[in-house]
């Protein structure tokens, strides 16, 4: 099999690291130097969890998490168009204990004390801890669309998580027959990842052309007049799909305000549309818990320091991915794993009574617009007063009018892409 | 007297440790944010080439190379623009001090054959040793992903990539493209 064997991996290290990290066991408690509870275990808080202790195996750190599994977003929209499994996107917990010395606790927090310094979950347990990592990903703004709750996304998905929507979603397509309508609807910025709702229409379309459906209709009704890696989705959407997918901007009646869930109709300001397969992305905030500590702004999301990731609002609680304000950071997958190693490495630093390290981070976002076309958006960022700013003349989208060749291995990339950071979190 | 001398290089040594002043993240923080398309210190999963090991001067060039657009990329063009010379060769320092490990790979013995014969007829000039070796400028073969191989190969073969060292160009310009498969895989052997 193509795969790096951990014991491999672990060997290239070199002989002390792997010392540290197996010898994990023989510390005792009092052996270690402080403790770090962090809380979710998504791109952002397991990559944290994981490189904390690469960064030093005496600082104990408690993952808490309520799934067994963690599910990729990313990716997600091949299992839309039936390219992909949502099992190829799930991921265990276990070699973050079994290789790292995580102690992956399977609860949900319900209660973040920050003057104690004490989380405590669901099942009745208290943990203290010196410093705290929140990485809780986005919630969604249920109020936000008249009619869109919880209840009305089983009727009309939102697959914004990966996992039971994505399929309830897959499976309103399959039974929809050919020359349905299907509407996707997009929320104003920011919201977590971007380009994936451009993607989303891409892959349905590839669903529908390629099973007899080719005559059905993708409409995105956006809240926003432009969105990222526009002019290349557009050329791609053109390529392969031509005439299937129509973009409608916020300021050409594109934001939707209520919705009908039983009877599929959508409602702007003017129109009323009526789809045979509605998926409703809905605004969004930080995760629910980063609420409830007082972690967040008036708008829903954390400020943080942008050099260590501590909330602006509660000392030596740090936030890191979707749920914190990240300068010109987007929400990302890549963008938190980027972030969880700078907090990482400051928390490191801090603990040590050092200042913490000058950061840079990255993010590249790979869409699949076909199975052998992707696109790409990447950025090199810094530090600048305090702010995470783009390194100027850097970054950007991959070419327009690029060759057949180039666009096959960006889609190859966006897989690899996967994988690597996938084993870099979880593996 | 003595003290009194000793003053301005104190503050001048002060200075040069105030962050700003001679700015630079550490090679570990800038290498850590390569690994999300990379792997963890360069050992990546295929087909995203492992970087882990490679001698630090062809990995100086190949992102200098990258950054002023001198070899084609997909996206490190865009990303290699992100650093200057300082980073770059912190970049460098990093990933070469990693230990270089060979992924077992699932290989067509009869590619692997044909590949050899290619190797010993012409690559191995340079490629010395199964493609163990590497130096400055020839970077190791041996145990690289076979698909990574592959479409790098293509890369030196296909016109219209443009990739720079004429001598490679020139070199798989003779060969068939079903050898580009036989010497991935050889390449790929080769632990």
């Amino acid at each position: 099999m193509n795969t790096l064997s951990r014991r491999n991996f672990l060997a290239a290290f070199g002989a002390t690291a792997a010392a540290g990290l197996l010898g994990f066991p023989a510390f005792s408690r009092g052996a270690y130097k402080a403790r770090v509870v962090v809380i979710g275990g998504g791109f952002g808080g397991a990559t944290a969890a994981k490189y904390l202790r690469l960064a030093d195996p005496r600082i104990e750190v408690i993952l808490i998490e309520k799934d067994e599994k963690f599910i990729s977003c990313p990716l997600s929209n091949e299992v839309l168009a039936g390219e992909r499994s949502l099992a190829s996107l799930s991921f265990g917990y276990e070699p973050l204990a079994a290789f790292y010395g995580v102690n992956v606790v399977h609860d949900e927090v319900t209660r973040i004390d920050a003057n104690k310094r004490v989380v405590s979950t669901r099942s009745g347990q208290d943990f203290g801890y010196d410093r705290l990592i929140v990485a809780p990903g986005i919630s969604f703004k249920w109020d936000a669309i008249e009619g869109y709750d919880n209840a009305a996304s089983q009727l009309l998905p939102h697959a914004w998580d990966a996992g039971e929507q994505t399929l309830l979603l897959r499976r309103q397509l399959e039974a929809m027959p050919d020359g349905g309508k299907i509407y996707i609807t997009v929320p104003s910025n920011p919201y977590k990842c971007p380009p994936g709702p451009y993607e989303r229409a891409a892959q349905i379309a590839h669903y529908l052309t390629h099973h007899g459906k080719g005559r059905s209709k993708i409409i995105i009704l956006d809240s926003k007049d432009r969105f990222t890696k526009q002019t290349l989705f557009e050329e791609g959407w053109e390529k392969h799909y031509p005439g299937m997918i129509s973009w409608v901007p916020g300021s050409a009646d594109g934001r939707i305000l209520r919705v009908d869930a039983k009877k599929r109709t959508l409602n702007t300001e003017f129109e009323l549309h009526k789809g045979d397969v509605i998926n409703v992305i809905p605004p969004q905030k930080a995760g629910q818990i980063a609420e409830q500590a007082g972690l967040t702004d008036g708008k829903g999301w954390c400020p943080v320091n942008q050099q260590t990731f501590e909330s602006s609002n509660r000392e030596n609680v740090h936030v890191i991915g979707d749920a914190c304000i990240a300068g010109k950071m987007p929400k990302s997958g890549y963008s938190a794993n980027s972030q969880a190693k700078v907090c990482a490495a400051a928390i490191s630093a801090l603990i040590d009574g050092a200042e913490p390290p000058l950061p840079s981070y990255i993010n590249t976002c790979y869409s699949i617009i076909a199975p052998d076309y992707g696109i790409s958006v990447a950025a090199v960022y810094r530090l600048e007063k305090g702010k995470i700013i783009s390194v100027e003349g850097a970054g950007g989208i991959s070419p327009l009018n690029a060759s057949a060749w180039e666009r096959k291995m960006e889609a190859t990339y966006a897989r690899s892409w996967f994988d690597n950071i996938t084993a870099d979190i979880f593996g | 007297m003595r003290s009194y001398m000793l003053w301005p290089l104190a503050t001048i040594l002060m200075l040069l440790s105030l962050p700003g002043i001679c700015a630079q993240s550490s090679h570990r923080m800038l290498g850590d944010t390569c690994a999300g398309c990379h792997g963890t210190r360069g050992h990546s999963a295929s087909p995203m080439p492992i970087i882990a090991g490679l001698p630090e001067a062809y990995l100086k060039q190949t992102l200098r190379d990258y950054k002023s657009g001198k070899r084609p990329s997909t996206v490190m063009g865009r990303l290699a623009r992100g650093y200057d010379d300082t980073e770059i060769d912190a970049l460098a320092a990093f990933f070469a001090s990693q230990v270089w490990i060979s992924p077992r790979q699932e290989l067509d013995p009869k590619l692997v054959k044909s590949g050899k014969r290619i190797h010993r007829d012409g690559c191995g000039t340079c490629h010395k040793d199964g493609g163990r070796y590497q130096d400055d400028t020839v970077p190791r073969l041996a145990g690289q992903w076979r698909d990574y191989l592959e479409i790098l190969l293509e890369e030196y073969w296909l016109r219209e990539r443009r990739m720079p060292h004429l001598f490679m160009v020139i070199a798989v310009s003779e060969l068939e493209e079903e050898d580009l498969k036989a010497l991935a895989s050889f390449y790929a052997s080769q632990r």
